[in-house]
């Protein structure tokens, strides 16, 4: 890997994240002034601007902003304007709860679609094929919440097998994880089956073959490699659906993590936390895009530009 | 020789046929789209019943024709016992509205903003990108989230949210072909000849993003009819009473486990709209343009 490719890179990462900050204190700050939600109806104007003040409501905009940014720079988020905590604390709370629900969705999807998408192309126009294909496209398909809430009540209310929310314990996370991962595994699945039909036809795959190697080394060792980097990109652009897909099935499981977070401080008006927690998952996407960029050139020495 | 000849074109037209015809998912697909769409359209005439009349006491939670209910409410009824299949019709009418309404802005945006990025270049072109490349780090349902929230609900509010958050697609991909577009000879002779700028732009760049734009707009029209119905489920859409799918879901989540076909039904109805109009899409996608397949 060139360094001057890693630094631009690193460059264009931080320069979207200054963005990233700026729209979301803007978006926040058109939301409306949290200090009428906060007090009570007896305040006096003169208890209103004093609250205002103390929180630095009164000054410009781009004063704010800025007092923000460089807060954020520091790692100060500013405090929960309900819960009168650091923000940033109650954030990272739940960090690892979504983390954890986005990386289990993402391995069962992976676990499933890959083999799935090789089955199909090996196997292509054959019943299994089409099965594949059908279900991948269902799974794309399916409104998340709703495919949540109907499994709440297959196994959780009809079956008693698994809870209905909450977490704690890996039976917690199979139904949310279940319903995150449809959309994922839907797409990589029809992406390994066309990526997989492309690499099986190729002059590679012949000379693979020609050399005496089993259907399945030659599938797997060359038809894989060669289909890697499509599902690698595609893994980084899933990054960003997997945790919008998490805010609502965080919600329909009552699993704490930060997309509850989000809707729970949106509702309140509590700008910090609001601020905090999109910030949060802004570098998680920029982060993975990242690391997606530069895994490129490992996994293709070609790339180096 | 002449004979094989013959049989080879007639071999020939055959196949060329054999492709030209729709397979049989996509005929029903087309069918069943077509259902929702005409119902959605004509749902004064269609639906059985006013979507928003109420009748507690007679017929609350009434369960589906088909699960031991009662014909006059094919669908059953909800807990303020308006008719489901009623509110179900008159809910595709929303969906529908804000998918396609919402898909014209994002497409016409993001044509706008791929045009001028691809063939201009320059700073127009690094500032439109870097506007892209922020808004991408957001989920687009997060920052539809949050704008809806910062906003209000509201119908036009929702077309406009999904419009805006939605563009960055269309521009990216529009953006690259017309900077293949560009330096084709075709066009580099327009310019030799001296035509004007606009005049290229409208008749030898637009024409080769059209289909492009076309099967573009089925994946961000599904995207917004998802986007909306989890919008409205959240209680960040349409308000109610108007009815909406995602809203009638939410209405049902409370009378799950007594009343499951409130929470399933328009769940159905949006898998279905959805699951079609991507069957057409992928179908329309690979004739038109294979390359778009990822």
């Amino acid at each position: 890997m060139k360094p001057r490719f890693l630094v631009s890179r690193l460059a264009q990462a931080a320069f979207v994240l200054l963005g990233v900050s700026f729209t979301v204190f803007a978006l926040s700050h058109l939301s409306g002034d949290p200090v009428s939600l906060m007090v009570g109806p007896t305040a006096t104007q003169a208890d209103i601007d004093a609250l205002r003040r103390s929180m630095n409501l009164d000054r410009p905009f781009f004063s704010q902003y800025v007092a923000f940014l460089g807060g954020v720079l520091r790692g100060d988020f500013g405090t929960s304007l309900w819960q009168h905590q650091p923000a940033i604390g109650l954030v990272l709370e739940r960090f690892p709860y979504t983390i954890q629900l986005a990386a289990a969705a993402l391995l069962l999807a992976l676990v499933v679609a890959v083999p799935l998408g090789i089955l199909s192309a090996v196997f292509r126009n054959s019943f299994l094929d089409r099965l594949a294909i059908g279900t991948s496209l269902v799974g794309q398909s399916v409104p998340g919440f709703w495919l949540g809430l109907l499994l709440i009540l297959l196994f959780s209310v009809t079956l008693r097998l698994l809870p209905t929310g909450g977490s704690g314990s890996l039976r917690h996370l199979i139904l949310p994880a279940v319903t995150l991962a449809a959309f994922t595994m839907g797409r990589i699945a029809r992406l390994v089956r066309t990526n997989m039909l492309d690499v099986l036809g190729s002059d590679s795959l012949r000379t693979a073959r020609a050399k005496g190697l089993r259907e399945f080394t030659v599938v797997i060792k060359h038809g894989l490699r060669n289909a890697a980097i499509p599902i690698v990109t595609l893994i980084g652009l899933d990054a960003s659906s997997l945790l919008g897909g998490a805010v609502i099935t965080e919600t329909i499981f009552a699993w704490p993590g930060l997309g509850r977070l989000v809707l729970q401080a949106i509702s309140q008006r509590d700008f910090p936390l609001v601020q905090a927690a999109t910030l949060c998952i802004a570098v998680i996407v920029v982060g993975v895009n990242l690391l997606v960029d530069l895994s490129y050139s490992l996994l293709d020495p070609r790339v180096n530009a | 020789m002449a004979a094989d000849t013959a049989v080879k074109a007639k071999r020939l037209r055959r196949r060329a046929r054999g492709r030209r015809r729709m397979p049989a998912t996509i005929v029903l697909a087309t069918v069943v789209l077509a259902v929702i769409v005409v119902s959605a359209l004509a749902a004064p005439i269609v639906a059985p019943h006013d979507p928003l009349a109420q009748d507690l006491i007679n017929r609350s939670l009434l369960p589906p024709a088909f699960a031991g209910g009662d014909w006059s409410y094919p669908l059953g009824t909800d807990a303020l016992g308006r008719d489901l299949l009623s509110r179900i019709i008159y809910g595709g009418r929303v969906s529908l509205l804000v998918g396609l309404a919402a898909t014209t802005i994002a497409g016409l945006l993001g044509l706008l903003v791929g045009v001028l990025s691809g063939y201009f270049g320059g700073w127009i072109d690094i500032v439109f990108m870097r506007i892209a490349d922020v808004q991408q780090a957001f989920p687009f349902i997060l920052l539809a989230i949050v704008v809806m929230a910062v906003w209000g609900p509201g119908l036009l509010n929702l077309i406009v949210v999904l419009g805006v958050t939605g563009w960055v697609i269309f521009a990216r991909v529009v953006r690259s072909m017309v900077l293949v577009l560009k330096d084709q000879e075709f066009v580099q002779a327009a310019v030799a000849l001296g035509t004007s700028t606009p005049r290229i732009l409208w008749k030898h760049i637009l024409p080769g993003v059209t289909s492009t734009m076309l099967v573009l707009a089925t994946f961000a029209f599904v995207q917004f009819i998802l986007a909306e119905a989890a919008l409205s489920f959240l209680g960040l859409g349409v308000p109610p009473p108007a009815p909406t799918w995602g809203g009638i879901l939410s209405e049902g989540r409370v009378y799950m486990v007594m009343a499951w076909w409130i929470t399933a039904l328009p769940g159905v109805a949006i898998l279905l709209t959805v699951l079609t109009v991507n069957l057409i899409g992928d179908w329309v996608r690979d004739r038109l343009d294979p390359r778009l397949r990822h």
